[in-house]
């Protein structure tokens, strides 16, 4: 009998093909979704940065927050890190302007619908897709906007000493990242990203600093440099 | 005492039949040997159906592995209208599927290409400057120093490049990590942490896609139902957990597990009911276990014979052959009923004539069967000369087994059939009112001439969708899925041939060039090994480009000078290896020898072929329309393929039917002349058009299983016949061996009849025919012994 069914397993195996050939061609009607205009951003209440350090939250007390950073990243190959420095702004309801002065200029931005982009100039605008440097981009702009969710979602968490230590909880996640260690500086943080393939990176947060309101004004007067403020806080005529 | 004529005929009958069925048994242990060392190797492709399918053996692997692979597929969608629920639900699912990947007897695996990218990226790194992504091969081309520095600086600094894919000291402007993340990201499946939305009737629809790699075994039904019973429990945890979400699947696993399933409920229930019923009435009527068993072990001696010996010359045996073949029972209990009905009628008169007279029956009914199935042997259709071995084999050992076993079977055997004969003597009384030769004749004309004004609108389905029951609900989600995620064709290939590497992909640069022109708006277009490697002209060429890079000095003093990145030592090092290179090529065999996660879309053998994998909800029409203008350039549909393979298949088998008949009609024009062959001939002819003509006005498709089921139909149909003829049509016969008819009707249909009521249409078709043909045989035969009986006593 299981023979039998074998030959009747293997029409089935044809006819899925034949599914294709339907004419229901129209079922989708538009492949991305339209997001309303965000709504002005809730005045948040200026508070004091309290970095997470032995804490059990991460979440920044304020949604708003600008900070200056500089970055050590370590490749494969390369006997010291690359290392640039520039500016950035979170909006934990909004998303992240990243913005690079030196040695290159350039502006990365999150947005909160997951949408990635990589800005060199006014009129150079690209999407990033490519799923690693994406998932690598959400990893960092999650911690920075401080998403409980995320970070509970995807990793543990350890305390040694003043340093708050995220640790993969997923094997996917753990074939990468070993670790990433949160510790608080002075008007600042540290965070560096142990990866399993070496290619670490540091990140020094300073000047950090809560902001009671955020839009494409003072976000481009803060990172001097309209480039991604527009995607994150679209004027009202848009 | 002199031994008379007859009484050497049998004795000389029974010792060719001992011997006959000790060389078979001989020759059956051997092979069942051989099937022990061998093992068993079913063939359920029925694209081997179709002859044209194994014109270009190369092409013809090169398909299946590609369709073998799209087979172990499997999708699974949730939806919802609320993200927020499909982001809780994917994280449900997640977690799950993590859970159980730690498991043991885990074979639900997320489909993950990670490893296959890595490994492709350390085999780039053996061929530094042949690749180039299409973003920098416009930058080199223009050989300006100061922008391709920029280039390389910005791709060194970026954000973007938290990770880079190869290793800086071989790579340190970055030229092949470019194009191993291009790479990369068209290999990337995609990604369940993403939830996508799609508006679906009017409405926005949220999704996550989470794909699924089958094992390597995952057309077996032991993975299958393993596999669909753990991803089962997943379902049931997340749509009970999330009831506001919508669990879509798609592949062809769901589709053969429902028919699997729904195969062997039904099918099982109705045999199980048949076979229940057959040992009542074998009960009811003989009273004994001995005849019971004298005639299962016929049947199941016979069946096995003709499996083993099968096997063992074929080293596989086709599906069709076991489907049809197992219809041998209803051929082969027959035998028994005619020798336990032979007994009963002779136990008081002197038998050796009477035997000689049955020995006779039962050789010309054996040689009517064997002269019809060798009918399917001519066809030149290698699966029909297997059917037609396995049927033939199986019935000549059954009937050997009857004969062998006769002393023991038919000990102190008595009949309980009074019911049955009254019934018998009554209809065979009341057709002798019609039992005239030109009546039938007449009868048979009729149903022909009328089938034949009518054949135009006899309807024919070869299409595979015709033996399966169709789950609608599984369709509707297999439609929902190919809309809402771009995906391939799992069995239509465009296929490319050629002498050399180059040639191959100059044929797909033009078949894309083509094809762009018409289908510029699909997202996803056709992917070939053109897109996983470029060609030996493009590789040569990137390496020349390459001189931009590592003969650059602005660059060079750049990462030396200005950024402190290396050193001019370095740089100067690989400056030289790069003018030393001696030009290797990778080609696609290399490239998939050391890829197996890859799609295999490369073959070599005589000659080079390729597959071009097709976007779901491609305009296939007039891609097939493109191909044709191209030399080498072919679509193959492998259900097209199929579905020709059966129509040739029918086609064929009908002409063979009509065959068979014809040298039926001559064998017994050799034993009783050309007046008596047509006579006989026309019961089976009639029965054939009258249930031609039943699917005629009943508007029923005739496909391939209704034709194989004729084939039954004549052999039953003769069987009828020669016993009628023999055993009851003669002078002074009793009408006791036509319950043996009866009888042998009622077992077929209870065997074969009843497939006519389950749901699985090839099924359907099959015992739907076969009830109609014996139904009719057995109206026939009884016809034929009134006409008989008209005669003598005329």
């Amino acid at each position: 009998m299981k023979n039998w069914l074998a030959g009747i397993w293997l029409f089935a195996l044809l006819t899925v093909q034949t599914v294709a050939d339907s004419d229901e061609k129209n079922l989708v009607e538009e492949n991305t979704v339209e997001k309303n205009a965000v709504e002005a951003p809730a005045s948040t209440a200026p508070a004091v940065v309290t970095l997470p350090a032995a804490s059990k939250s991460l979440t920044p007390q304020s949604c708003l927050q600008f900070a200056e950073f500089r970055q050590e990243k370590y490749l494969t190959g390369l006997p010291k890190p690359l290392v640039t420095r520039g500016k950035v702004v979170v909006d934990c309801e909004r998303g992240t302007v990243w913005s690079t002065d030196k040695p290159i200029r350039e502006t990365l931005v999150y947005q909160m619908d997951g949408k990635q982009w990589l800005i060199k100039s006014a009129t150079d605008k690209q999407e990033i897709k490519n799923a690693v440097q994406k998932r690598v981009g959400t990893i960092i702009s999650r911690i920075m906007r401080g998403d409980e969710s995320f970070i509970n979602k995807y990793f543990a968490r350890e305390t040694i000493e003043n340093t708050t230590r995220l640790v993969p909880s997923q094997k996917r996640l753990k074939k990468y990242i070993h670790n990433i260690d949160l510790q608080p500086q002075d008007a600042g943080m540290r965070v560096q990203v142990k990866r399993v393939d070496e290619q670490d990176m540091v990140l020094e947060l300073s000047n950090m600093r809560p902001l009671t309101q955020l839009d494409a004004a003072s976000c481009a007067t803060l990172l001097q440099s309209t480039l991604g403020c527009d995607l994150i806080f679209p004027s009202p005529a848009k | 005492m002199q031994e008379s004529n007859a009484d050497r005929r049998v004795r000389q009958f029974q010792w060719a039949i001992k011997l006959a069925f000790l060389a078979a048994t001989l020759i059956f242990a051997v092979a069942l040997i051989k099937l022990f060392q061998t093992g068993l190797n079913i063939d359920t492709n029925l694209r081997s159906l179709a002859p044209q399918a194994a014109q270009d053996s190369l092409g013809e692997q090169l398909i299946n592995q590609l369709s073998g692979a799209a087979s172990r597929k499997a999708i699974v969608v949730l939806a919802s209208e609320n993200p927020a629920k499909v982001s809780a639900a994917s994280d449900a699912m997640r977690t799950r599927l993590g859970a159980l990947a730690e498991e043991q007897n885990s074979v639900v695996r997320v489909a993950d290409m990670t490893d296959t990218v890595e490994q492709y990226v350390r085999l780039l790194e053996q061929y530094p400057y042949n690749f180039l992504s299409p973003s920098l091969r416009p930058l080199l081309e223009q050989k300006d120093d100061a922008q391709l520095t920029q280039w390389v600086v910005e791709k060194l600094f970026s954000g973007t490049s938290q990770v880079r894919l190869t290793g800086f000291d071989r790579d340190p402007f970055g030229a092949l990590n470019d194009y191993a993340f291009f790479i990369q990201e068209r290999l990337a499946g995609d990604s369940a942490d993403d939830i996508r939305s799609v508006v679906h009737g009017g409405v926005e629809q949220h999704f996550s896609v989470w794909q699924f790699d089958l094992p390597a075994d995952g057309m077996a039904f032991s993975t299958q139902e393993i596999w669909i019973e753990q991803l089962s429990h997943i379902q049931t945890e997340i749509t009970q957990q999330f009831p506001e979400v919508r669990w879509l699947q798609s592949g062809m696993i769901f589709f053969a597990a429902d028919s699997a399933q729904s195969a062997q409920k039904n099918i099982n229930m109705v045999s199980n009911t048949g076979a229940i019923c057959i040992i009542l009435l074998m009960l009811a009527i003989f009273r004994g276990i001995r005849p019971l068993a004298g005639s299962m072990l016929s049947i199941i001696g016979g069946v096995s014979f003709a499996f083993v010996i099968s096997h063992s010359l074929w080293n596989s045996l086709h599906i069709l052959t076991l489907l049809f073949g197992a219809s041998l029972i209803g051929v082969a209990v027959d035998y028994s009923l005619h020798l336990y009905y032979f007994h009963l009628e002779n136990k008081s008169a002197s038998q050796t004539n009477h035997r000689s007279h049955f020995y006779r029956a039962l050789l010309l009914s054996l040689m009517t069967s064997i002269v019809g199935y060798s009918a399917l042997a001519m066809s030149g259709l290698e699966t029909l000369r297997q059917v037609a071995l396995f049927s033939i084999a199986g019935l000549v050992y059954a009937c050997l087994l009857v004969l062998m076993i006769e002393p023991w079977s038919t000990k102190k055997l008595k009949s309980h059939d009074r019911l049955l004969s009254a019934l018998t003597h009554k209809s065979i009384e009341g057709l002798r009112r019609i039992g005239r030769v030109p009546l039938l004749a007449l009868f048979a004309l009729a149903v022909w001439i009328i089938v034949l004004v009518l054949n135009a609108q006899i309807k024919f389905d070869d299409s595979p969708k015709a033996f399966i029951k169709q789950n609608q609900q599984l369709f509707e989600n297999e439609r929902i899925v190919n809309a809402w995620i771009s995906d391939y064709e799992p069995a239509t290939f465009v296929v490319v041939t050629g002498e050399n590497v180059q040639e191959i992909y100059e044929k797909i640069a033009f078949l894309h060039a083509r094809w762009g022109d018409i289908a510029h708006n699909s997202a996803k277009g056709l992917l070939g090994i053109d897109a996983l490697l470029p060609s030996p002209s493009e590789q040569a060429k990137n390496y020349s480009l390459n001189a931009a890079l590592y003969t650059n000095q602005q660059l060079a003093t750049a990462l030396v000078e200005d950024y402190e990145i290396t050193d001019s030592e370095h740089l100067s090092r690989l400056e030289t290896e790069y003018r030393n290179w001696a030009g290797k090529i990778l080609t696609p065999a290399d490239l998939l020898k050391d890829l197996p996660g890859f799609p295999q879309l490369w073959l070599e053998g005589e000659s080079l072929v390729t597959a071009l994998l097709i976007p779901k909800n491609t305009a296939l029409d007039q891609l097939r329309n493109i191909t044709a203008e191209i030399p080498g350039v072919e679509l193959v549909s492998m259900v097209e393929q199929t579905e020709e393979g059966l129509h040739h298949l029918r086609t064929t088998a009908g002409y063979y039917l009509f065959f068979a008949l014809l040298l039926i009609t001559f064998i017994f024009f050799c034993r009783h002349g050309w007046r008596l062959a047509l006579i006989l001939s026309l019961v089976p002819a009639a029965v054939l058009g009258c249930i031609a003509l039943i699917y005629l006005l009943a508007n029923v498709p005739i496909t391939l299983f209704h034709v194989m089921a004729a084939f039954l139909v004549l052999g039953l149909g003769v069987d009828y016949l020669v016993f009628a003829s023999e055993m009851v049509g003669s002078a002074n016969a009793s009408n006791e061996f036509a319950n043996a008819l009866v009888l042998s009707a009622a077992t077929s249909i209870l065997s074969f009849g009843v497939l006519g009521l389950t749901v699985l249409p090839a099924v359907q078709a099959f015992g739907m025919t076969a009830a109609l043909g014996i139904l009719g045989n057995l109206i026939g035969a009884f016809w034929l012994i009134a006409i008989w009986r008209n005669i003598h006593d005329h």
